[in-house]
């Protein structure tokens, strides 16, 4: 028996020397950094400024809500058809939602950095190292509320953590909404207390004095003509008692002349310039936004890495069909419509239509207009650079492979006297091309285009794997024109051409091509030259014509999303045969005339929102 | 045998010549019997009936007879011998010879198996002794469903379980539940383990499972609250001489069922009648009719389908192979004396899919020795290895590899070819969806991947029997899993061909090419100590069991990604990789465990037990919980007042009762407790080529939550009758989930603080049921025969909610949750479907929210319920249960399952028929299995079928005729389909021969000449026969997925012998 026991306290000897520990159950994380670990040292400190940078909203663009971009009149959805129905070509109308944003977490954690920074103490956190953060910081606030007050109005400004004490009480966090331009007061303020203090000098991936600049030039901007539109005659005014919407049109001149001020700033300080790196107008156009090296137009940007693991998959989502490298796995989502091409002028003639299009009706009298080309890309001959720049169109090639953009055929019938139509499945071959248009195939293009802005050219950038590493442009100087152009016009300065002017030049107008500026003039340039940099719903909204253009079934040319669709001529023997004719045509997959309601141009509040306030925060116009 | 017949015969005095051949044998035989011989007489009853055909035996010796009709024998015998009375059905008995000469005796039933012993959490308790719900099944019965998977054999077999086999993918196991309660913990020889491991145990090395379904389970402390699942592998007896037994099966899988998809001709039918239903606003609503572009020259070419061009393609038999086969087969030996006992066993399994190249392989062993170093100590080990392989084509998509095959048969379009001109050597490029082109589904094409789990198990342990009672156990177990994961996927061309020419021209090259391979290693440590104490003091039985357990886990991850330079070779470079991922996760958990047993003369039985549990997942300070459980038992048959008289009818009543606290956890994550911030969190290029990884301010610390308590309560009574021929077993259980975190509504902090308060331990719900079993158990002549069956109703209902706040009485009615039974699925009402054109114009109700210009004769008209004259979501109402898995409506088994188990023996031939079924349950039928044409893709045969159509398809002032679906349209978003309603939900019920077995033993004659002591021939028809109510739609009562498009059940054939040497 003594043997028994002394086996039984050797093995709990043994085995429990194995599990002998202060707590049994501690266990160490290992994605989870502590608050001492991180504001001791400037590099992690950097590390949650990238978490932000990363976090920051973009409405539509090539790396996120890209979908969003189809959904106006500058492209439609031609991605898969079960999201086509619901949500993107037969939208009755924008829900009051639809652009809300709301992030005081982005805010909180931002004001929780502020604390940090303030409070940390240690040898390579120095004063200076400590204010330049603070700063950048600061310039992420400015852009957030930026972001907010231009969807939704005024929204509290809250400069500080809220700390909640558990108690019960919540009255003393409770905040009311702002006055809308309490918060552009408030970007305004900012940047001019962090400008000189932000550093980073010479990066574009990081916000310098000339991206803080950037941003007040399109904040005071947007101010300015909120200030001056929401109280034109002849539009109904939106605003709420307290201002929380609705800046008076007094002060438009002071937000458009520090617009003004900001914008000649950033271009009197020479360190920025237009891109003109490539004699190919149209490519230059291209690579403006694209090209990383010697670019000197970006101000700031969000930049990919493929060598890092930093990709996205817009070129996978975005190509067409001959031009993919990954089989039919690939996608062709988003296409511009004809809406946008036509708003391109041509150099020697202002108006952008189209010459010599059918109405595509297949009668005598549909054909009659038909200007028979001698080249698919004849019809955009002397078009502004920037249609090439932005859009593939029929008969344009990209990285060395020509796109295969054709309907079908016309063939003449003797006996009727007009010429009759065939079209066939593009991926199964035919007459009609590769690249369609097709009229109901997914992922083929339904307007005759596809997009290049942002394309990347590079090999395996269209497959799932490889992914592209384009980045996304926030600021350039390119808008900064158009924003000193538009303030100063606004302000009746004659400066206003010659900016504009330089900008037409270098996509290929001749100098001076511009000689009266008239505000609609303005809205078209920004159209071309911005189009897909996530300017066009807030430029509308601001300049309250949102609700004109896209009226719905009232206003069907604008609300409308066109599509262009290239035909061959079989006529053997005669003239025309092989040439190209071209019909202009609602785009079939598209449904609905876009209508934008009054209670668009701010989004609606959540009810959380609002509830959660105790009810001082109050619901926007129309909601 | 021959000799025995002529024993009856003689003693019942039929057949005088016989009876005198038989006189003389005997006397011959008394002839050789050496000296010392005694003759001993006697009668075999059970209760008051004599029992005839008992052998009667004496141990160790070849002597041997049978008692006759009356229930006697006579026997010569040596003296102090030991006579064995053993009988089919019964205990075996053994009474030692003495000085008296008459030896009547009683047998016992074996069907109650009052006296067998189950595993119980930390134990074992003789069957008659338990007073929890504890079920348990033996090896015998998991070993007659030839299934691959643990969890498919036992399904049916106890009250209890709740099934669905959603998926009959190649190596896929079976939901099960525990009375519906949620995912039980598993415990395999002690130690918890996954459900993976569980369910890929070899099933030749389980001994027994037991189900343990109430308070019982509070022995398993914080993880048991859906009960606990206990399996015990075989060991080597000791006394049992050593045998070898082999034990193999050949199975041939086919469909239950699967989708037709249309042929070519009923699909461009189909496409044409689209064009004519076309709605168009542009020709004022459907019911003018479009214009139809096929001609019917091309539509009849299509149904002869002789043209080049206009040939059908059957994608379904491309796809699925018939009598795919999986293969089994086991070898163990096991034997064991006093001093040491093992068990041995190698196992291999193979599985092909019925998609080809879809295999599933898997190899097992499973070593178990026992030893005695000196009296009272024994040490062993349990040791056992798996290589668990799922071997498949790559994915052509980034979708699931298995579910391509499946789509595929209803993506493609029947007008298409999958090759070429039909020439093997060329996959047809000139498809709408190449990625879904069958003939990539290979692994020469697309690449590979292949999915393999590594894993060995250990467990070492000590026995130490101390004095006064007292026993000690301690228990070392380790394992480690390893799971690779390789894909290999190609580039590879797709042809176009052109007739003029010949030629095949490459159409695309599908750049696929990618090599993806992960590693996934678990290290487990459980250590466990364990004192047992018991003690029999007159008729008193005291014992107690206190035990601690330790146990970590680390599981950590690799995973690399790259995009490499050829086709050809597997290898890896940095400058290919294009993504790493790694993870590291470390777990622990610690416990001390306590049981108290009484028992008075196995009469009142009482059991305390209570496990003290931490767990790491909380915050310091709030780890650990107290789980206690109590039952008790009174076995009101053993009581004097009751009579005999009713011990004649009803002979054993035993009334139990049960509760118990479990613990869930439940809504929150390790860490959860801690500021800081989390790494890596998204990341930035923050200067040129310099991506750096972002750190994420954490929210709040949440330190306020716990565990989710359960309540299992439990009461139940089992019954015998005649003599324990016929038995019943019923339970009325409910569980109480109290604790379920949920946000405090009432205090709110505004959003713009960036931050939401901690949810708190704040509702509840309660899950109650019935269930029972009823076992008969008898014997005609020399059949043998067992009938059982077993049903479970358990449903869920939601109890407390923290302080609901509804808008208005609609929206409490549509969405108060609190004090209703949960997974209600709201849609509508379908009311019958328009019969005409001249309905639609004067229907007064606005059906689809369009003045009704959508409609066509056939769609769906719904119930106004609120009479507003228009159809909207607040005509919803409760139309459904729990639904299928793995879709948009709920993931439910079904709230009544049910089992009858059937065998019927006679001499070496038995027969046994497995029945399981459900009902309670609801399919909802999305996408493909309703809408024609969804995503452009190819429909069902009946749904192209049995439609409303226009008599005639060029005439759009034609009649309408009525088909069962509506009219045929290229509308994905049609209100007939996305609107949910009744029409296409099914509530299923069904009835399933799970397994007929039959079974030969070959005779003992035939066997000695072999030498071989044992064996068997069978042949297993697995799910054969199903009544339901899902024929119809080609569906399998038990699918999950809402399309229907996944590997669906299998039905087996299975041809197997077992041998024992």
């Amino acid at each position: 028996m003594k043997k028994i026991f002394k086996i039984f306290i050797l093995i709990t000897v043994s085995v429990s020397s194995f599990s002998c520990k202060k707590d049994i159950l501690d266990t160490e994380p290992t994605t989870i950094l502590s608050d001492e670990q991180i504001w001791k040292d400037p590099k992690l400190v950097t590390s949650v400024l990238a978490n932000m940078y990363n976090r920051l909203p973009r409405y539509s663009s090539n790396i996120s809500g890209t979908e969003n971009y189809a959904i106006f009149d500058d492209a439609m959805w031609s991605g898969l058809t079960n999201q086509d129905l619901e949500i993107r070509n037969n939208l009755p109308e924008y829900a009051y939602d639809r652009w809300r944003y709301w992030d005081y977490v982005l805010i909180r954690d931002i004001h929780v950095a502020l604390d940090q920074i303030k409070a940390a103490n240690s040898p390579t956190m120095t004063t200076g190292v400590k204010a330049q953060f603070d700063a950048e910081f600061r310039f992420l606030r400015a852009l957030v509320y930026f972001e907010l007050v231009k969807r939704m109005g005024g929204v509290p400004l809250v400069t500080t953590q809220l700390i909640y004490d558990f108690k019960g009480d919540v009255t003393p966090l409770q905040k009311a909404r702002s006055k809308e331009e309490e918060i552009y007061d408030f970007i305004a303020s900012e940047a001019d207390a962090i400008k000189d203090v932000i550093g980073n000098t010479g990066n574009a991936r990081r916000a310098n004095k000339y991206a803080v600049l950037a941003l007040k030039s399109r904040a005071m901007l947007y101010a300015g003509s909120l200030a001056k539109y929401n109280n034109t005659p002849g539009f109904t005014n939106i605003a709420t008692t307290g201002r929380e919407v609705g800046i008076p049109a007094s002060r438009a001149q002071g937000y458009y002349q520090k617009s003004l001020a900001a914008s000649n700033e950033i271009i009197s300080s020479g360190v920025y310039e237009l891109y003109k790196g490539n004699a190919n107008l149209g490519e230059n156009f291209w690579e403006a936004l694209t090209k990383k090296s010697g670019n000197k137009e970006v101000i700031l940007v969000n930049d990919y890495n493929k060598a890092q693991d930093r990709r996205h998959s817009f070129t996978f989502l975005n190509t067409a069909p001959s031009l993919r490298e990954e089989g039919t796995t690939s996608q062709s989502e988003i296409v511009p419509s004809l809406n946008l091409v036509e708003s391109f002028e041509y150099t020697d003639d202002p108006a952008g239509a189209l010459k010599g299009v059918g109405t595509g009706s297949n009668t005598a009298a549909g054909q009659a207009n038909w200007i028979f080309y001698d080249k698919l890309e004849d019809i955009f001959a002397k078009k502004d650079a920037r249609l090439y720049g932005t859009v593939m169109y029929p008969g344009s090639s990209f990285a060395n492979k020509s796109l295969q953009i054709l309907a079908g055929t016309y063939t003449w019938n003797a006996t009727t006297k007009k010429y009759d139509r065939q079209e066939s499945n593009p991926s199964a071959g035919g007459v009609t091309g590769q690249d369609g248009p097709s009229r109901n195939q997914q992922n083929i293009s339904n307007t005759g285009f596809y997009i290049r802005k942002y394309m990347d050219a590079a090999p395996g950038a269209s497959t799932s794997t490889n992914g592209s590493d384009v980045w996304w442009v926030m600021f350039r100087l390119g808008e900064i024109y158009l924003n000193a152009a538009e303030a100063a016009f606004e302000l009746g300065l004659p400066e206003a051409l010659t900016d504009i002017n330089k900008l037409r030049e270098r996509a290929g107008f001749p100098a001076n091509s511009i000689t009266t500026l008239t505000i609609d003039r303005i809205q078209n340039e920004r159209r071309v030259e911005l189009a897909f940099e996530d300017h066009r719903l807030w430029d509308v909204i601001r300049w309250r014509i949102a609700d004109k253009i896209w009226g719905g079934a009232s206003t069907p040319t604008t609300a409308n999303v066109y599509a262009l669709y290239p035909y061959r001529i079989v006529h053997p023997g005669h003239p025309n045969n092989g040439k190209y004719v071209f019909d202009k045509i609602v785009a079939p997959r598209f449904l609905t005339p876009r209508f934008f309601r009054q209670g668009n141009y701010y989004a609606s509040i959540s009810a959380t929102v609002m509830n959660n306030s105790g009810n001082l925060i109050i619901p926007n116009p129309f909601h | 045998m021959k000799s025995f017949k002529l024993t009856r015969k003689y003693f019942s005095g039929y057949n005088l010549q016989k009876s005198i051949y038989f006189s003389i044998l005997l006397l011959l035989l008394c002839t050789f019997v050496s000296a010392q011989q005694v003759i001993i007489t006697g009668k075999v009853v059970v209760g008051d009936s004599a029992l005839a055909d008992v052998t009667v035996s004496v141990r160790n010796s070849t002597i041997a007879t049978k008692t006759n009709e009356t229930g006697f024998y006579s026997i010569q015998v040596p003296s102090n011998s030991t006579l064995v009375f053993t009988s089919v059905g019964f205990v075996t008995k053994e009474v030692r010879v003495g000085s008296s000469s008459v030896i009547n005796t009683e047998l016992e039933f074996q069907s109650l198996q009052l006296n067998d012993v189950i595993v119980v959490g930390y134990g074992t308790q003789r069957k008659g002794n338990i007073t929890g719900s504890v079920s348990s099944i033996k090896s015998d019965e998991i070993m007659r469903t030839p299934a691959s998977t643990t969890s498919s054999a036992i399904v049916g077999r106890v009250a209890g379980i709740t099934a669905r086999q959603a998926t009959g993918r190649p190596g896929q196991g079976t939901s099960i539940q525990i009375r519906n309660l949620g995912t039980p913990l598993y415990v395999i020889d002690g130690v918890p383990q996954s459900e993976g491991q569980f369910n890929n145990v070899s099933s030749e090395d389980i001994e027994s499972i037991s189900i343990l379904k109430d308070g019982s389970a509070a022995l398993y402390g914080v993880r048991a609250s859906n009960g606990v699942v206990l399996v015990t592998t075989r060991k080597g007896k000791s006394g049992d001489k050593g045998k070898l037994s082999v034990n193999t099966y050949y199975q041939l899988q086919n469909l239950t069922r699967y989708l037709s998809a249309s042929d070519a001709y009923t699909h461009m039918r189909a496409s044409a009648e689209a064009q004519q239903n076309t709605n168009t606003l542009a020709n004022g609503g459907g019911i003018n009719g479009g214009l139809v572009t096929i001609t019917p020259a091309e539509l009849e070419k299509w149904r002869l389908g002789t043209d080049s061009g206009y040939r059908s393609t059957n994608y379904r038999d491309y796809i699925l192979q018939k009598n795919a086969p999986q293969k089994y087969i086991n070898i163990n030996a096991s034997g064991g004396n006093d001093r040491m006992n093992y068990y041995v066993s190698l196992g291999a399994l193979s599985q092909e899919g019925i998609v080809n190249q879809f295999d599933f392989k898997r190899y097992n062993f499973q070593t178990n020795v026992e030893g005695t170093i000196i009296k009272g100590v024994k040490f062993g080990a349990q040791l056992n290895g798996r290589v668990e392989g799922r071997y498949n084509p790559a994915s052509t998509t980034n979708a699931d590899a298995y579910d391509n095959p499946f789509l595929a048969i209803l993506t493609t379009w029947p007008m298409e070819r999958i090759y070429a001109n039909d020439n093997p050597n060329y996959i047809n490029g000139a498809v709408h969806r190449p990625d879904r082109n069958p003939a990539n589904f290979d692994r020469n094409v697309v690449g590979t991947q292949d999915n393999v789990w590594n894993n060995f198990g250990s467990i070492f342990y000590t026995t130490i029997e101390l004095p006064f009672g007292f026993s000690a156990k301690a228990t070392y177990s380790y394992n480690y899993k390893q799971n690779k994961n390789e894909v290999f996927r190609k580039n590879f061309d797709i042809y176009t061909y052109d007739k003029t020419t010949g030629e095949y021209k490459v159409k695309t090259t599908q750049a696929l090419l990618r090599r993806n391979k992960s590693r996934q290693e678990i290290k487990e440590n459980f250590t466990a100590f364990q004192l047992n104490y018991n003690k029999r003091i007159g008729k008193h039985t005291i014992s107690a069991t206190g035990a601690y357990e330790y146990a970590t886990e680390i599981d950590e991850f690799v995973a690399i990604t790259s995009s490499p330079a050829n086709n050809y070779l597997p290898v890896i470079r940095t400058q290919d990789v294009t993504a790493i991922d790694n993870s590291y996760i470390e777990t622990k958990r610690g416990s001390v465990i306590g049981r108290f047993n009484y028992d008075y003369r196995r009469r009142y039985l009482f059991e305390v037990l209570g496990r003290y549990d931490g767990n790491y997942i909380y915050p310091p300070g709030k780890r650990w919980g107290l789980f206690p459980g109590v039952t008790g038992g009174w076995v009101l048959s053993e009581e004097k007042f009751y009579g005999d008289k009713l011990k004649g009818i009803m002979n054993y009543v035993k009334l139990r009762a049960s509760w118990g606290r479990t613990g869930n956890v439940v809504g929150v994550s390790p860490f959860d407790y801690l500021i800081g911030g989390n790494f890596p969190s998204g990341n930035y290029v923050m200067a040129d080529g310099s991506v750096i990884n972002g750190v994420g301010i954490r929210s709040l610390p949440i330190t306020n939550i716990t565990w989710v308590k359960s309540t299992i309560k439990n009461i139940g009574i089992q019954l015998g009758f005649f003599n324990h021929k016929l038995t019943a077993e019923f339970d009325a259980f409910s569980r109480d989930l109290t604790g379920i975190p949920a946000p405090k509504v009432d205090v709110v902090v505004p959003v713009e603080v960036g931050y939401t308060l901690p949810n708190e331990n704040l509702d509840s719900d309660r899950t109650l049921g019935i269930e029972g079993t009823i076992t008969y158990t008898n014997r005609i002549g020399e059949v043998n025969y067992s009938v059982s069956g077993n049903a479970t109703l358990a449903r869920r209902k939601n109890l407390e909610r923290y302080k609901p706040r509804f808008g208005n009485s609609w929206d409490q009615y549509r969405n108060q949750s609190d004090h209703r039974w949960a997974d209600i699925n709201w849609g509508y009402e379908v009311t019958g479907q328009f019969q005409s054109v001249e309905e639609i114009k004067n229907y007064t109700i606005n059906n689809d929210g369009q003045g009704n210009t959508t409609q066509l004769p056939g769609d769906l008209k719904f119930r106004d319920v609120n009479g507003d004259g228009v159809i909207t979501n607040l005509d919803e109402r409760p139309i459904g249960y729990g639904g299928n898995n793995g879709g948009t409506f709920g993931g439910n088994n079904p709230y009544m399952s049910f089992g009858l188990n059937m065998s019927f023996s006679y001499k070496g031939f038995g027969i046994n028929l497995d029945w399981t079924g459900a009902t309670l349950q609801s399919y909802y039928r999305i996408f493909e299995s309703v809408v024609p044409f969804q995503a452009t893709h190819n429909g069902p045969e009946y749904l192209f079928n049995d439609r409303w159509h226009r008599e005639d398809l060029y005439d759009n002032n034609s009649a309408w005729l009525p088909g069962k679906y509506p009219a045929i349209r290229r509308i994905n978003n049609h209100i007939n389909y996305t609107r949910r309603s009744d029409f296409w939900i099914k509530n299923i019920s069904y009835l399933r021969l799970r397994n007929l077995e039959l079974v030969y033993n070959l005779p003992k004659s035939i066997l000695s000449r072999v030498h071989l002591s044992g064996a068997k021939v069978y042949v297993t028809g697995t799910n054969i026969l199903t009544f339901d109510n899902m024929k119809d739609i080609e569906l399998d009562p038990e699918i999950g997925q809402n399309n229907g498009l996944v590997y669906p059940i299998m039905k087996l054939y299975t041809f197997g012998i077992n041998l024992t040497l």
